[in-house]
């Protein structure tokens, strides 16, 4: 089992890429931190759970992925909660950024191929780790892969026409 | 040698496929210009795909468990579950005042370490930031 000194080793190298995953699903900068606290904290509850014969990242991101989705319930709660419905401010500056028009790209594809992208290329995770993370096999992942992508090549190049 | 399936391409981008394998798709891209092609479309478009969400990057707050502050729950309520062992089992063992009045006192000297015990715990749960 990991200890707190080794957990804290592994978890260090993933956070700007796991910022930058939250951040793409969330579409919100503090709504991305809450996400990756939760999941800094609930991965650390269950280190009893982690079989380190398996890829720790892949592991930590389907905990980080289900922390997105708890943040997401919890926001459009409060927004349906909340008296004047406004939405919680964000932190999108008034020009497109480079993530986020990728980010619209990829909104329009299958829910399966938008997350394995949001992993790979937001998250980094290799074949290993997205096979973890999704609970998926390898070969699985390498053909999803590969359709996600050329679907988001054919939906980017449609938007540029 | 297998000719390269469509997926393989991807996973020879992604530096997926073992070293056999790699050797055979690169003499079949060198061989066939419309895999050269269909790989040279693949990879440009990979290269701006992570370029773009590299931009989302940001280092995040995040607050880690101080070390060697995790809450073991099960050793850290062990006083607890002998003071109440011994406080249920004393009557019946020692019948002396004296010696009960001592084992009640063991048991709930054990029991406060135990309490102190999982509120340190938790107070420290979460107190070192990266």
């Amino acid at each position: 089992m990991l200890g707190v000194r080794a957990y804290e080793r592994e978890l260090r190298p993933l956070l700007g890429q796991a910022a930058a995953y939250a951040r793409a699903l969330l579409r919100n900068r503090d709504d991305a931190e809450d996400a990756i606290q939760q999941a800094a904290l609930r991965a650390w509850e269950r280190i009893e759970q982690y079989d380190e014969a398996r890829p720790f990242k892949g592991w930590w991101f389907a905990i980080l992925r289900n922390c997105c989705f708890d943040v997401m319930r919890h926001r459009s709660k409060s927004r349906t909660d909340s008296l004047d419905g406004v939405d919680p401010p964000d932190d999108r500056e008034s020009g497109p950024l480079d993530w986020e028009s990728l980010d619209a790209g990829l909104g329009r594809l299958a829910p399966a191929h938008q997350e394995i992208l949001h992993l790979r290329y937001y998250g980094a995770l290799s074949y290993a780790d997205l096979a973890e993370a999704l609970g998926i096999p390898r070969g699985t992942v390498m053909s999803r892969l590969h359709l996600a992508r050329k679907a988001l090549a054919a939906q980017l190049h449609e938007e540029d026409l | 040698m297998n000719p390269v399936e469509p997926e393989e391409l991807s996973a020879f981008l992604d530096g997926e496929l073992d070293a056999e394998r790699v050797r055979e798709v690169e003499m079949q891209i060198a061989a066939d210009p419309a895999l050269l092609r269909a790989f040279e479309a693949l990879s440009g478009a990979d290269a701006a795909w992570r370029a773009a969400a590299a931009t989302a990057i940001f280092e995040p707050a995040v607050e880690l468990p101080a070390t060697g502050s995790r809450p073991s729950w099960l050793v850290a309520s062990a006083p607890l579950i002998v003071a109440l062992v011994l406080l249920r089992m004393a009557p019946k063992l020692i019948e002396s005042p004296v010696f009960g009045f001592g084992l009640h006192a063991i048991a709930l000297a054990a029991l406060l370490a135990a309490i102190i015990r999982l509120m340190w715990a938790d107070s420290r749960s979460m107190s070192a930031s990266i």
